[in-house]
């Protein structure tokens, strides 16, 4: 609930389906002065073909949370190198201002996100900055269309960054950027060639600003669009046509109890499938000070309340992105859990 | 032809079946019904049956006890000390020191039932007593609650219990405040650890909860039961039930409740891995189809959920509440996985908060889900006014218990934590029942030590202690028609249970599990029901108890 700038250092997570051109991403983005102080923590040996200081190799190593299911696990591993890293900074024997983690391509990146979220051993020290996924625009529809693993990586980005776009037809990679936007349409979406980005594109793209303890406003698709597009993907085979976005704005503010509680039950009994939920709240209590919303799966972080809006619009507006939940479903409890009598969202 | 196919006739049957209440005549044939009416009608539907005169005596379905622990009870009658929840504390340990000179030494002593008025007397002192008393032998002795033991030092000893251990989560190691050291009293999930030091002892034999369960089966028989939910069905309980039924000795319908979160009284049962078994003990008979959770304690221990404070005392202050285990999204969660496997879940809440707790993740889970199983809270007697038509509303259970719950050493117990304005306002059956709630009668048997359905059914109607040992009636208002109470202990049972398809009515096509009994209970003053007398129990249509004719 603290209000003063936060000084935690910040992580990015890099992910993306196997063959997706992360790596090169990742060696591109470590040849810039900007990026000098990063520690780089990633899954693979050899990956990396830059001779850069910091990198730490990990094993893949899972840890069930204490409360969670299946889903639900941190990566003891990352805890581990994130204590290591931090201690050796404590002493003097090295220095970085930022990580990146790179995981593998078949990983489930909620692990990695719960554990820069909820770890009580990593909070002190660090914060999730943002999400990046690459997505490869020649094989990257059929890869989502294939693997579960792929549309979560989709889900929870914050930037989505679409490679080998020079290698593919000009008509498929405007389906696939329609496709993502659909997914996640509070992601940026970007093309890349030769892992050629620039790095204020992936980092600090987290919607919190460290330095002001404010939300960056972040803006709502059009729900019109979004709710359109899915109408095209019925097709129960194909995992991408399980997941998709809902938006929510409320210009009424909200009890504050009465709004955790239904977050609590959401996480309680569709933990599974949430795969991020991300807004700013105006609560009744404190309308002038936004609550921030930030969860993966059955994990939120601690509720943080902001000094000031980002903007003039100071309504409450919630994204989920889902997997097999209807909207009717999150208004019908919204309505009767927080706010049986009043207004439904618009 | 065998000895389940005949007519009985000359009846005076009442068949909790709506459609066809009354009727004179039945059809049994291979164990099941196959009419039901007037004796002409029946004898054309069902021609060249041996008929059986009833000589007017009242019929009705085999009664259904929606609580109860038989296997536990079984070995509490076989091979424990027993004795009345009303001995002083000198007197308790007389009957421990009769128990030890017929055991061998180093054998355990079992038993109970010491009243909850005696906790405050287990100091370090008493345990000493009980040493003695027992001659080094390690003893276990439970209280009216079944939620607490008091245990002497060779039983700490075999326990795993020192200075040092400390209190499990839910539980409480008594320790003597000056020395630290264990009194030898054990509230809640403390009990667990001595009751698995006894379970090793009674897992070295096998045949033992075997026989136990026989025992008790055959004694509930002898009741009119031919149906009842096991409400804390262990691994132990599952290989009894299962032996029962391989050896064609279990005669009645049994739904079991296994633990789904970490229970009290079972600790380390629950889990994937005894999930995993039920369809391996899954029998003709045996259904493990109810989950079982503890979502609080019991009120003589304080440690029921109470939405108002308990009476002051030294060590908990002015205004104790106690505590649920389970938050309302945990519980919800829990109860979406169960529906999710077919389980319905047993919600143990002894307080007025654990109820309201219940109900309200109930209501979450109906949200998210829809309408699902029909779940029950077990013991529901504190229920705040605003709680009781969300049974109704949410398909909920009401578990009630009436032996423990009407006038009884358990409610004089109650009376010592609890206010007595508001021990006077519990258990709202006529409430519960005006609201449409689905309601039903357990005995919680070993916890009271006579499983007497027909105890709890007078009990339902007069709300008198029906033995006279505690006079006055508790909140009258609130008695229960008989038909009602009737019901309570047969078609609703069988329903909630979902053995409605077998049992629990007379009709065609169910099994023939009936009662015969000595007097017809719509004719008879509402304070002689309890000493109704069953002349005959059939299941699938065999005589398990007394005789036809």
């Amino acid at each position: 609930m603290s209000a003063s700038p936060d000084v935690r250092t910040p992580v990015t997570l890099l992910t993306g389906f196997l063959g997706s051109g992360k790596t090169t991403v990742l060696n591109q983005l470590l040849r810039r002065p900007e990026l000098a102080d990063t520690a780089v923590i990633i899954n693979e040996f050899g990956a990396v073909g830059i001779d850069h200081l910091l990198v730490d190799h990990v094993a893949e190593n899972m840890r069930l949370l204490a409360s969670g299911c299946l889903c639900c696990t941190v990566r003891g591993d990352l805890v581990e190198t994130l204590g290591t890293l931090a201690a050796r900074r404590a002493r003097g024997e090295i220095g970085f201002a930022r990580v990146i983690v790179e995981t593998t391509g078949l990983a489930d990146p909620a692990p990695v996100l719960h554990t820069l979220m909820a770890d009580p051993a990593v909070a002190p020290q660090f914060r999730l900055d943002g999400v990046v996924t690459t997505v490869d625009a020649v094989n990257g529809a059929g890869t989502l269309q294939r693997h579960a693993e792929a549309v979560k990586q989709v889900g929870v980005a914050d930037a989505l960054l679409l490679t080998k776009t020079d290698l593919a037809d000009g008509a498929d990679v405007d389906a696939l950027a329609a496709q993502l936007a659909r997914l996640n349409p509070g992601a940026q979406v970007r093309c890349v060639v030769d892992g050629a980005v620039e790095p204020e594109h992936v980092l600090g793209i987290g919607w919190i600003d460290p330095a002001v303890g404010a939300a960056r406003e972040f803006a709502l698709a059009d729900e019109r669009v979004s709710d359109h597009a899915h109408h095209h993907h019925h097709d129960s085979d194909r995992h991408d046509a399980h997941v998709r976005a809902h938006h929510f704005a409320f210009a009424a503010p909200l009890p504050e109890a009465a709004f955790t509680h239904w977050l609590e039950l959401m996480a309680a009994m569709r933990g599974e499938r949430l795969l991020r939920v991300k807004g700013l709240v105006q609560l009744a209590e404190r309308p002038d000070e936004p609550l921030v919303v930030h969860g993966v799966q059955h994990v939120f972080h601690p509720p943080q309340r902001l000094p000031a809006w980002p903007s003039a619009d100071h309504r409450t507006r919630l994204v989920f992105i889902v997997r097999d939940i209807e909207r009717d479903e999150i208004v019908g409890t919204f309505r009767k859990f927080v706010q049986p009598s009043e207004e439904s969202p618009a | 032809m065998t000895h389940t196919d005949y007519l009985l006739r000359n009846a005076q049957i009442h068949t909790m079946d709506a459609a066809r209440p009354r009727a004179e005549a039945m059809a049994v044939r291979g164990g099941r019904i196959v009419a039901v009416g007037s004796e002409a009608e029946v004898a054309a539907a069902a021609p060249g049956l041996p008929k059986i005169d009833a000589h007017g005596r009242m019929v009705m379905p085999g009664l259904i006890d929606v609580h109860n622990h038989f296997v536990w009870a079984g070995r509490a009658e076989l091979y424990e000390v027993t004795f009345p929840p009303i001995l002083t504390l000198a007197q308790v340990l007389d009957a421990v020191r009769a128990a030890a000179a017929k055991k061998a030494p180093g054998e355990w002593i079992v038993g109970g039932i010491f009243g909850s008025g005696l906790l405050n007397e287990l100091t370090h002192e008493a345990c000493r007593a009980l040493d003695d008393a027992a001659g080094g032998r390690p003893v276990m002795l439970r209280d009216d609650s079944h939620h607490n033991r008091w245990v002497n030092r060779a039983a700490l000893a075999l326990a795993g219990i020192d200075a040092q251990t400390p209190d499990p989560l839910n539980g409480e190691i008594v320790r003597d405040p000056a020395t630290g050291e264990a009194t030898g009293l054990l509230k809640e999930a403390a009990s667990a650890l001595v009751e698995a030091a006894v379970g090793r002892a009674l897992a070295a034999d096998p045949t033992l909860d075997v026989e136990a369960a026989a025992h008790a089966v055959r004694r509930l028989n002898a009741y009119g039961i031919t149906g009842l939910q096991e409400a804390l069905t262990t691994r132990a309980v599952l290989k009894a039930v299962q032996s029962l039924e391989e050896q064609g000795r279990l005669s009645a319908w049994v739904v079991g409740s296994l633990p789904v979160t970490e229970a009290p009284l079972a600790p380390g049962e629950a889990g994937e891995e005894l999930l995993a078994m039920r369809d391996h003990f899954r029998s003709r008979h045996f259904r493990p189809d109810a989950g079982k959770i503890f979502l609080d304690g019991v009120p003589t221990s304080r440690t029921a959920a109470m939405l108002e404070p308990y009476l002051a005392d030294a060590v908990h202050g002015c205004c104790f509440r106690g505590g649920v285990t389970l938050s309302v999204p945990q519980l919800a969660r829990v109860l979406a996985d169960c529906e999710q496997r077919g389980l319905a879940v047993k919600i143990h809440c002894a307080g007025d908060a654990a109820v309201r707790t219940a109900l309200d993740a109930v209501d979450v889970l109906r949200s998210f889900n829809g309408p699902g199983l029909m779940h029950q809270i077990a013991h529901a007697s504190f229920v705040d006014p605003a709680e009781v038509p969300r049974f109704a509303e949410l398909n909920v259970l009401a578990d009630l218990s009436p032996i423990i719950w009407f006038p009884c050493v358990i409610v004089e117990a109650i009376k010592s934590t609890v206010p007595a304005e508001r021990v006077a306002r519990f258990w709202p059956n006529r409430d519960l029942l005006e609201a449409g709630a689905l309601i039903a009668g357990g005995s919680d048997w070993p916890v009271v030590p006579d499983p007497d359905p027909w105890l709890g059914l007078q009990g339902l109607v007069t709300r008198r202690d029906p033995t006279g040992r505690f006079p006055g009636a508790l909140w009258p208002e609130q008695a229960l028609p008989l038909a009602a109470a009737l019901a309570a202990y047969t078609i609703n049972p069988a329903r909630a249970l979902r053995i409605d398809d077998e049992t629990g009515s007379l009709e065609a096509g169910k099994s023939a599990d009936f009662v015969v009994l000595d007097r017809h209970l719509f004719e008879v003053p509402a304070d002689t029901l309890a000493q109704t007398k069953v002349l005959a129990t059939c299941f699938e249509g065999r005589v398990v108890h007394g005789a036809l004719e």
